[in-house]
């Protein structure tokens, strides 16, 4: 299996203070993982280190065997909280822009996914409601053909009409070879969906460990071994 | 009535600590210009009334942002005291709040004045002690009620602004926020100038000379227009903020 | 049993358009209800009419009853005043450093009904620090001080708008705890939420909002027992059109 994203030795400190502390992370093609951990752990961080938004104090990120900025932005999709453009923007125009500044943007992909979400393109920001929002930065996320998508808490204040709406777009719009980085406080919601999951505790990467081998093991749920991991009631081997 | 003393204490505090700050930043300044003038010789005299100007201009709006804020703001619309009570708290606290500023800067002024003396200031404490004192009170009175009548107004252009941008249908967007605050300022300016300078005419305020008793008379004049408007512009706040107006933060 | 809330004929628009119409309710004492609805349906805007930060457009609303927009802010209790503590125009600048402390004393001021002993069991169980500074805390700390605050006034109602909204699994349950803790009998307490399984054994009524108005007002039980749904499902039918109206 070839390596599409290699962590090794990342240190983040802000203000002094460090937010993450030697992560070594180690992702091939192919999976969704979901990324764990409390409020404040540094999954956000994390996310916006490897997309490249954050700059890397010590350590080194490699993303389809590249270092470089550019070379790593080509090939990583993060979900936008949309911050950016200003309250009037109609959807159509952020549409274009993404089509602009992303040769990999799919017109089609966008087309369909939107469709399916039911996303009103003459609608301006200002006046879509959470939901929509949300549905408008998975859609974005997923149009464009990369090979790595981080999807930071997709599902986070939206009704579960839209989440589930959400998570089957997910399902149907990722390539085989891509991988999904998905993180998100509603652990069984998504747990159907992740092949992975890596925890993130005490300002580091706790562990990484397969769906499949949590319950084979320990005969839980993610998301009972992911709070059991948290409380410290495990022994770890 | 304890309720509003709950929030008269609340807000009264945080404004003095407002005008504290700015009084503080002042009185820095000028030991900083001084100390400046020292060590590096300069003899030309320094006049500090432009310090003190901009002191009063940095209070004045700084008051108006808070005043307006606590409007808007469910923090201070959800404490259970009516409408009029929060209005009036707000305001008095302000008009405390401008005293203090005023007090602050008169005594930083000729305070610095004494300490360190300069030709233009001196010349300008000489020319203000006419010993006109009740003319000086109205003057000063003017002043601070024309101070009022700037944080009042911004009320009301505030609440007009939120009130027709609902009635409006029309999204809240920056640009036409901005339009139609221009908008209402303009419609409220234009009663309010025809309004005062009939009143003047009707109060026999017809040609201004330069004597000394014209100049009282306008002051009375001016004197009386600017309660007439505090009165009438707060009942419109008072109405409006029962009424229409809405938290937004 | 007496009312704590009676919506009578409520009606709210803005720019022209309605956004709650028809909306009738009322409410008994010492219940747990929660406000469910999708994202735009109007869960907030009802809760914000309730407490008079929005002005109606018609209707009445009555709490405990009282009428006046001044005594139902003196029985009420919602999360939206630290909501917009945290959007203080001198809040966070050099001008001011707000304190959890700081805030605190602001309730205490404030409120008449304002418990601070009850506040400090809360803020010792959910393990607030109140030196720290507003600004630096971390989204879970911010709901977990929202529901201390909230909670720590003793009134007859309290609107919570989704308290659990981005918050990890292990301070969502803490917080759920100390509802169940320091909610006191005869107090009613609405709760809107997104995660409608996660606080389903809360409540005892739901209240559904869908086209502008309260579609349905049930008991838990109810659902339970007419329909054999879990409260999630039960709601996810009436917005998928498929539950079948008697």
């Amino acid at each position: 299996m070839t390596e599409l994203l290699k962590i090794t030795n990342l240190t983040y400190k802000k203000n002094y203070k460090t937010i993450l502390d030697n992560i070594n992370l180690s992702i091939g093609n192919g999976k969704i993982i979901g990324l764990l951990g409390e409020n404040g752990a540094g999954k956000t961080t994390l996310m916006r280190l490897i997309a490249g938004v954050n700059s890397i104090k010590e350590g080194v990120i490699t993303v389809d065997d590249k270092t470089k900025k550019i070379d790593i932005k080509k090939n990583v999709s993060l979900s936008d909280e949309l911050g950016g453009f200003g309250r009037n923007t109609k959807v159509s125009e952020m549409v274009d822009f993404y089509q602009n500044v992303y040769p990999d943007f799919s017109m089609e992909k966008y087309q369909e996914i939107a469709q399916y979400l039911d996303l009103d393109e003459s609608k301006r920001l200002s006046s879509l409601s959470t939901g929509t929002l949300g549905k408008l930065v998975i859609a974005l996320a997923l149009a464009r053909n990369t090979k790595l998508y981080l999807l930071d808490e997709p599902m986070s204040g939206i009704d579960s009409m839209s989440r589930k709406k959400i998570i089957s777009s997910i399902i149907r719009w990722k390539s085989d070879d891509s991988t999904i980085i998905i993180s998100d406080h509603y652990v069984t919601e998504i747990a159907s969906l992740l092949d992975d999951i890596v925890i993130i505790k005490d300002k580091t990467v706790y562990e990484m460990r397969s769906v499949e081998s949590i319950q084979e093991k320990y005969h839980l749920g993610v998301e009972e071994y992911y709070e059991k991991v948290y409380e410290g009631g495990l022994p770890n081997e | 009535m304890s309720n509003i003393n709950r929030i008269n204490k609340d807000l009264f505090r945080q404004r003095g600590k407002l005008v504290s700050i700015i009084l503080g930043f002042h009185i820095l300044a000028i030991v900083l210009m001084m100390l400046y003038k020292k060590v590096f010789k300069v003899t030309d005299p320094t006049s500090l009334t432009g310090g003190v100007l901009i002191a009063i201009i940095t209070g004045i709006v700084l008051l108006v942002i808070s005043v307006i804020y606590v409007f808007d703001s469910s923090k201070y619309r959800l404490i259970p005291i009516s409408s009029n009570g929060l209005y009036f708290s707000n305001i008095l606290s302000a008009f405390f709040a401008i005293i203090y500023l005023l007090v602050g800067e008169a005594i930083i002024y000729f305070g610095a004045n004494a300490i360190f003396p300069n030709p233009y200031d001196q010349m300008m404490i000489r020319d203000f002690n006419v010993n006109q004192y009740w003319f000086q009170i109205k003057l000063v009175i003017a002043f601070i009620l024309g101070i009022m009548l700037i944080l009042v107004g911004s009320v009301v252009i505030r609440l007009l602004v939120s009130l027709i941008g609902d009635l409006l249908p029309i999204k809240k967007q920056t640009f036409a926020t901005v339009i139609l605050t221009l908008i209402v300022i303009w419609a409220v300016m234009v009663p309010f100038n025809v309004i005062t300078a009939n009143t003047l005419i009707l109060l026999g305020v017809q040609e201004v000379t330069t004597s000394f008793s014209s100049i009282v008379r306008m002051l009375n004049m001016s004197l009386f227009i600017l309660v007439a408007w505090n009165v009438v512009l707060t009942f419109l706040n008072l109405y409006l903020l029962n009424r229409w107006s809405e938290a937004t933060r | 049993m007496s009312k704590v809330l009676e919506i009578k004929d409520l009606r709210y628009k803005k720019n022209h358009k309605v956004i709650l119409d028809k909306v009738n309710l009322s409410l008994d004492n010492g219940k747990i209800v929660g406000l469910l609805g999708a994202n735009g349906a109007g869960k907030t805007t009802l809760m914000r009419l309730i407490v008079g930060l929005n002005s109606k457009t018609s209707g009445q609303i009555t709490v405990a009853g009282v009428e006046s927009k001044e005594a139902i802010k003196s029985c009420v209790s919602t999360t939206y005043s630290l909501k917009s503590a945290f959007k203080d125009v001198f809040a966070n600048s050099w001008l001011e450093r707000t304190r959890i402390k700081d805030i605190v004393k602001f309730y205490q001021t404030v409120y008449p009904d304002f418990s601070l002993d009850k506040y400090q069991e809360m803020a010792d169980f959910l393990a607030l620090d109140s030196r720290q500074n507003l600004k630096n805390l971390s989204t879970g700390e911010t709901e977990k001080l929202t529901i201390a605050l909230t909670l720590a006034r003793q009134v007859q109602l309290y609107l919570l708008d989704e308290p659990l909204n981005g918050i990890d699994i292990m301070t969502r349950k803490k917080i759920i705890k100390s509802i169940i803790q320091w909610k006191n009998e005869e107090a009613t307490m609405i709760i809107s939420s997104h995660y409608v399984k996660e606080i389903a054994a809360l409540l005892d009524d739901v209240i559904i909002i869908k086209d502008q108005t309260i579609y349905e007002v049930d008991s838990v039980e109810e659902i339970q027992n007419k329909y054999h749904l879990g409260v999630e499902a039960y709601y996810e039918q009436v917005y998928g059109g498929g539950s079948a109206d008697e």
